[in-house]
């Protein structure tokens, strides 16, 4: 089974256009006309030109190929304002593959976008117009269904946009390794989800749980019925193919480096956990990911095989399929909503406040491991030093700047002072002065922080360990710090800034926003 | 009044001209022309375009006394259905058509109607459909 990836997940349009027509001739206090303009005729080829403008309108400003749009559908209503069945029918006839209704009308045609709201229970969109762009919303959000109205076209497809990442959510299973925990909370990630239950239905992201043991049992090149943890059973173990597909990777990854600080070996070990998860992920319909890590490396297990998973997340989130560090699934959820936004790969690290006293004492030299942090820190001139932010984990992918742009430059160093345990390093000094766009879902799953910074420097891109991270300002950094103090350690971040689409995302899942 | 009497007057002898055509487009034209001049009240040396949307809007201009292309600045929808005067007026023209030559354009097709060649086209082919053989 493919893997249906985020950044590939379309939201499905059915664009709908409804005209009102007056099958007698007459005039009142809402009509009002002469001559020919007061029949049936001249009301339906009025509504043949609202039609033709409806059509060109959406060639117009929605252009975004992640918008699927169906082939639109006329609906007809009369002074008599009745809807039969039949009318429903022919409006929600592609319904199995909406993801919501686009109208657009002429006269008032707003019961049939009511009715539709009840029968479908699916969102439904306005096309900037008249008074109605106000009436039909209060009608339809009183009754507890969703509408949107834009007032210009021009901002159509960012609503529509939002709508399509709250489908990708929905759209996403992510394969969780995990192993039962010591305490009420994964050590990996004790600031994750309270209840992954409540995050399915608030979120739709469904879960799939792998038991490590039987996860690195399959990365062995073995007969598959002779893993450990389920003796006789089939599993998914490499094959031959498989090995010669990692190999491939491997001579892949080192010709594309600026350096590669590890051997083949030990970095063929590496691409067997990047090829299992695949596996795995495509057999259980999953596409997003994530792994205990401290519960993992505390069985030996990962030594004795030489796996370190960073370069699995690298890998992943590079084409498109959001992998999270240690277990972090508010990281990896908000991973796919940043990722989907940007469209490019996000990263995720310790993200640390960097304080700088006066007396030069900075919080950077309490930082592990050593990474010539304060040093950097030290560096830096007063107005950068004072709200400076640090992410930092040896997980970077190569598309951070967009699924579509040219892969980034990196280098492949060990995490392991053993030297196994391959990651990519990045000097994110090269692009000082960006913008990057940094969101983290709270551990009940009921607020969303969102954060916009500017890099300003790189540390351990030519380290080893987990010591690769970049150095960024935020508006304030106290406030900053305080705000995280409410989300957690992980705040994954995307290159660009699309904070008023994650916003905008937050509050369309009902979600307490707090930026900073 | 008697202006209109007149006008009434040369739109039926363009019709009747209409009908007395040869039913293709390019014998249709100049009768039609100078039907929608007539109807926009235009002179037809002012009708330089082939937009039959651009004519009505500049037949109202001139009716308001506004400068050229200045309708779109003063232009609104007198009903809920948001429809302009220069549509109005393309569609009235068409329903006038109609009547007189007894004959129906396809729903669907109206709005696809954008110049006089087109509308040349649509009504030689629903004439063509009118006429007995």
């Amino acid at each position: 089974m493919a893997i249906v990836k985020a950044k590939d997940i379309k939201l499905i349009i059915q664009p709908v256009h409804c005209v009102m027509v007056h099958e007698y001739v007459f005039e009142g206090p809402c009509r009002f006309g002469f001559g020919d303009e007061l029949t049936l005729d001249f009301d339906r080829m009025n509504g043949a030109e609202g039609f033709k403008l409806f059509k060109s309108k959406m060639a117009q400003y929605l252009t975004n190929p992640d918008f699927e749009l169906l082939e639109p559908i006329e609906c007809e209503i009369t002074e008599a304002f009745e809807i039969s069945d039949e009318m429903m029918e022919a409006v929600t006839v592609n319904d199995a593959k909406a993801d919501c209704y686009l109208f657009h009308s002429t006269g008032r045609a707003y019961p049939i976008m009511t009715r539709t709201a009840e029968v479908t229970g699916k969102p439904i969109v306005l096309c900037p117009k008249c008074c109605g762009n106000t009436m039909v919303p209060a009608t339809i959000r009183a009754r507890g269904y969703e509408c949107e109205s834009p007032m210009r076209w021009e901002d159509m497809e960012d609503i529509l946009e939002v709508h399509r990442v709250r489908k990708v959510l929905k759209r996403s299973r992510a394969l969780l390794l995990t192993r039962a925990f010591t305490n009420n909370a994964s050590v990996s990630a004790p600031d994750g989800f309270l209840n992954l239950d409540d995050v399915t239905k608030s979120f739709g992201t469904q879960f799939c749980f792998l038991d490590i043991h039987e996860f690195i049992d399959q990365t062995r090149p073995v007969e598959c019925t002779d893993n450990p943890t389920k003796p006789g059973i089939r599993g998914h173990n490499l094959t031959a193919d498989d090995m010669a597909e990692i190999d491939a990777i491997a001579d892949e990854l080192i010709a594309g480096a600026y350096e590669c600080t590890m051997s083949k070996e030990d970095l063929v070990h590496t691409l067997r956990f990047y090829q299992t998860a695949k596996k795995l992920m495509s057999h259980y319909g999953c596409n997003a990911f994530s792994t205990a890590c401290p519960e993992m490396c505390a069985t030996r297990r990962l030594n004795e095989n030489k796996y370190t998973p960073c370069l699995t997340h690298s890998l992943l989130n590079g084409e498109g399929i959001c992998s999270a560090c240690e277990y972090d699934v508010p990281g990896l959820l908000t991973q796919i909503i940043l990722s989907s936004f940007a469209k490019a790969g996000a990263y995720i690290g310790n993200t640390h406040t960097v304080l700088f006293e006066d007396d030069g004492i900075t919080t950077a030299a309490k930082i592990n491991p050593e990474n010539g942090l304060a040093e950097k820190v030290r560096s830096f001139d007063a107005e950068t030093r004072k709200n400076l932010v640090l992410t930092f984990h040896a997980s970077i992918n190569r598309q951070m700047k967009g699924y579509d742009a040219p892969q980034m430059g990196y280098s492949i160093h060990p995490y392991t002072g053993s030297m196994w345990g391959g990651t990519f390093r990045y000097d994110f000094a090269q692009d000082a002065g960006q913008t990057i766009t940094m969101a983290r879902i709270a551990p009940d799953g009921k607020s969303i922080f969102v954060a916009r910074g500017k890099i300003v420097g790189s540390i351990g891109h030519d380290m080893n360990g987990c010591t690769q991270g970049v150095l960024f300002t935020v508006e304030n950094s106290r406030d900053f710090y305080t705000k995280q103090c409410d989300f957690g350690n992980h705040v994954p971040l995307v290159y660009g800034d699309v904070f008023g689409q994650v916003v905008a995302l937050g509050k369309l899942l009902g979600l307490n926003v707090v930026t900073a | 009044m008697a202006k209109l009497a007149t006008v009434g007057e040369v739109s039926a002898q363009l019709i009747e001209k209409m009908k007395a055509a040869d039913p293709d487009p390019a014998g249709l034209y100049p009768h039609i022309k100078s039907y929608l001049c007539l109807k926009f009240m235009l002179d037809e040396s002012d009708a330089e375009s082939d937009d039959i949307v651009e004519l009505a809007a500049r037949s109202v201009e001139q009716i308001a006394g506004l400068k050229k292309n200045g309708l779109q600045f003063v232009d609104h929808s007198g009903t809920c259905a948001a429809v302009s005067s220069a549509v109005t007026k393309k569609i009235l023209l068409l329903i006038a058509l109609q009547k007189a030559l007894n004959i129906t354009f396809p729903r669907n097709k109206t709005a696809d109607i954008l110049s006089i060649g087109q509308l040349c086209e649509a009504v030689a082919e629903q004439m063509a459909q009118e006429i007995p053989a």
